[in-house]
């Protein structure tokens, strides 16, 4: 009897049975080859067996390869048909949007009681920035491949706070939640950053406090985060420098809310993922709101982060993103130097580009030369269809005499608006007036003037008007 | 020297039209756009004016004497007027417009054409007071500018 076995493994045993009374005699050698010719069959049988199992392994393979591109051309067609539905649903958010912001302007022109006025305005500023979001948010692919790009300007940070508190307040006091605000003493009033983008961060961060509390209270505070609290253990990947023109600014949103399971906290920021429990802290069920600010703070080269004792005890959020220092304003420079009679070919504005209007030849030709001799490049112009026709994006800033007998200059403010509505560059609109009155400034301010200066202007004010204009886009002054 | 002394004429010529109410502080900064691109700034907007008001006033005449009043036109006119002689800093004339609109505003027929001889009046002596100073100016040579040239 010889087991016929390769290695270790037995294949097959095989037995020679030899009658006790059988005839033949087996010789040894016979016998030893009986052995050889065993062990070869042994290896034969190994060599089957291994063979099956090869084909049955590759016919495995075969079928996990065909699975494998079933699921990639349906993930494929997942993604196909997501990017089509965002694209409609894009084009699908967009139109209604418009027409709320179009109606909530339109409404705006009518007679309002003052209460009436502060809703409408504070849908309109709502609807601006979920217009902003819907562009944002559904402009996946930017934010996928990062070529999403801050638009950075001057702008006034604690209005960003006091907005957002405006905003949140009344859903707030609807669930009974106070809320307060706490800007450090020495928190810039201006910084340079992507002021909508830093609005929508704080929006969502506080919206979500405000959301997932029952009951309470919710604290917002900012402040200029000093070097040692800009590295976190939290964060340790987090390397701020803080230097000369900037700063960063901490912000931390503490909220006696639902709280968050903390093992649940690093999935929060990733896209569209659902947590198991039915509170998440990602806004509108989507799961975007915190994964685009993570993207924002993150291009604004911050941090923001979660962190909660746990459920139903409350979640306070964080973020740190860096922001500019404004040049030193206007208002060092101008009033304050000395007056020089001949400031002929002073100038910090060679080459701004502008266009007067003005039917009058006399006052047009005046405005001309006053600007013209701060450097600018004046075009004038005397009616409406010229002022259209002529005005482009290369001017800069506008100046419509608006108490023209005749003409209509809000209304030409209004449509230059809406010629430029849809381009970056647009001009800066101001209005020349002589009239002292406050209802003229409001008008201004309705239809969206930059600003309005009484006549008659000297040089000096021109001068520093032009300078205000352009650094904060905005001058109302006192009439 | 003789430049000198024509410019201290120059001078005391505008110190008086100003004190005299002639002219207000607009003129003073219409000077200053007055540089080396633009020596004669001030008398163009001037000469301009009076050519674009004599225009203006012939206009209001007219619509003063023909017909009804409408005086809605007349404030029209008068409105530009007006603008036309603030912008170059004509105070008295500035101030006789501003009365004329009254009357226009309340529809005062006999008020407009009182007024508007007033108008007139202030604006035919600026007109020749004007005139003066220029040519005066004119033989001064360019103010503030050293080593300016006689013309």
């Amino acid at each position: 009897m010889t087991g016929l076995s390769s290695h270790t493994k037995c294949y097959a045993l095989m037995v020679l049975m030899l009658p006790s009374d059988s005839a033949r005699q087996w010789h040894v050698h016979e016998l030893e080859l009986v052995e050889v010719v065993a062990d070869q069959v042994a290896v034969a049988l190994s060599h089957a067996a291994i063979l099956e199992e090869s084909m049955r392994a590759r016919d495995l393979l075969m079928e996990q390869n065909v699975a494998l591109d079933l699921a990639r051309r349906e993930a494929e067609t997942a993604i196909r048909a997501r990017n089509d539905f965002l694209a409609v649903m894009n084009h699908e958010m967009r139109t209604p949007m418009h027409a709320i912001i179009a109606l909530s302007s339109l409404l705006q022109e009518t007679e309002l009681t003052p209460e009436q006025r502060l809703m409408v305005e504070t849908i309109l500023k709502s609807s601006n920035l979920l217009a902003t979001l819907i562009n944002d948010v559904l402009d996946l692919s930017k934010l996928e491949d990062g070529s999403l790009q801050l638009d950075i300007g001057t702008f006034n940070l604690h209005s960003v706070f006091k907005e957002v508190l405006n905003l949140i307040k009344p859903v707030a006091s609807v669930k009974k939640l106070s809320i307060t605000l706490n800007l450090a003493q020495d928190l810039p009033v201006y910084a340079v950053g992507d002021e909508k983008r830093l609005m929508q961060t704080v929006l969502n961060v506080v919206g979500n406090a405000v959301k997932f509390s029952k009951e309470g209270s919710i604290s917002i505070i900012a402040f200029v985060a000093k070097s040692e609290s800009l590295r976190d253990s939290r964060a340790p990947d987090f390397f701020p420098m803080p230097s000369d023109n900037h700063f960063y600014l901490r912000v931390q949103v503490k909220d006696s809310g639902s709280g968050i399971n903390p093992q649940e906290i690093p999935k929060l920021f990733t896209k569209f993922s659902q947590s198991q429990s039915s509170a998440t802290r990602n806004s509108g069920g989507n799961g975007l709101g915190l994964a685009i600010c993570k993207r924002f703070v993150n291009l604004m080269e911050g941090h923001i982060w979660l962190e909660s004792d746990g459920l139903a005890k409350g979640c306070t959020a964080t973020f740190i993103v860096k922001l500019g220092i404004p040049e030193r304003s206007n208002e060092s420079k101008l009033p304050f130097t000395p007056k020089v009679p001949a400031n002929h070919g002073q100038t910090n504005f060679s080459g701004l580009k502008v266009l007067v209007m003005d039917d009058n030849g006399v006052s047009r030709m005046v405005t001309k030369g006053l600007l013209e001799h701060l450097g600018c490049d004046v075009s004038t112009v005397s009616s409406s269809e010229e002022c259209l026709h002529g005005v482009s994006h290369e001017h800069q800033v506008v100046f419509l005499d608006v108490c023209m007998p005749g003409i209509d200059g809000f209304d030409l403010a209004v449509t230059i608006r809406e010629k430029f509505a849809k381009r970056h560059e647009k001009p800066l609109i101001v209005a020349l007036t002589g009239n002292t009155d406050k209802v003229t400034k409001e008008n201004c301010m309705r239809v969206g003037i930059n600003g309005v200066i009484q006549k008659p202007i000297s040089v000096d004010k021109m001068r520093s008007i032009l300078s205000e204009l352009l650094e904060h886009r905005v001058l109302y002054e006192a009439l | 020297m003789d430049r000198n002394h024509l410019k201290r004429q120059v001078d005391f010529m505008k110190r008086s039209l100003l004190d005299q109410g002639y002219l207000d502080e607009q003129f003073i900064q219409l000077e200053e756009l007055q540089d080396d691109d633009n020596p004669n700034f001030v008398e163009e907007i001037v000469t301009l004016f009076f050519n674009d008001s004599a225009r203006l006033l012939q206009n209001i005449e007219q619509a003063l004497v023909s017909g009804p009043i409408d005086f809605t036109r007349l404030d029209n006119y008068m409105h530009q007027f007006k603008g036309s002689s603030s912008s170059i800093g004509a105070k008295r004339v500035k101030n006789e417009c501003t009365r004329f609109k009254e009357y226009c505003t309340a529809g005062n027929a006999e008020g407009c054409f009182r007024t508007f001889v007033q108008v007139k009046q202030e604006h035919a002596i600026l007109r020749t007071k004007l005139e003066t100073y220029f040519q005066l100016a004119r033989q001064a040579g360019p103010s503030g500018t050293s080593g300016g040239q006689v013309r």
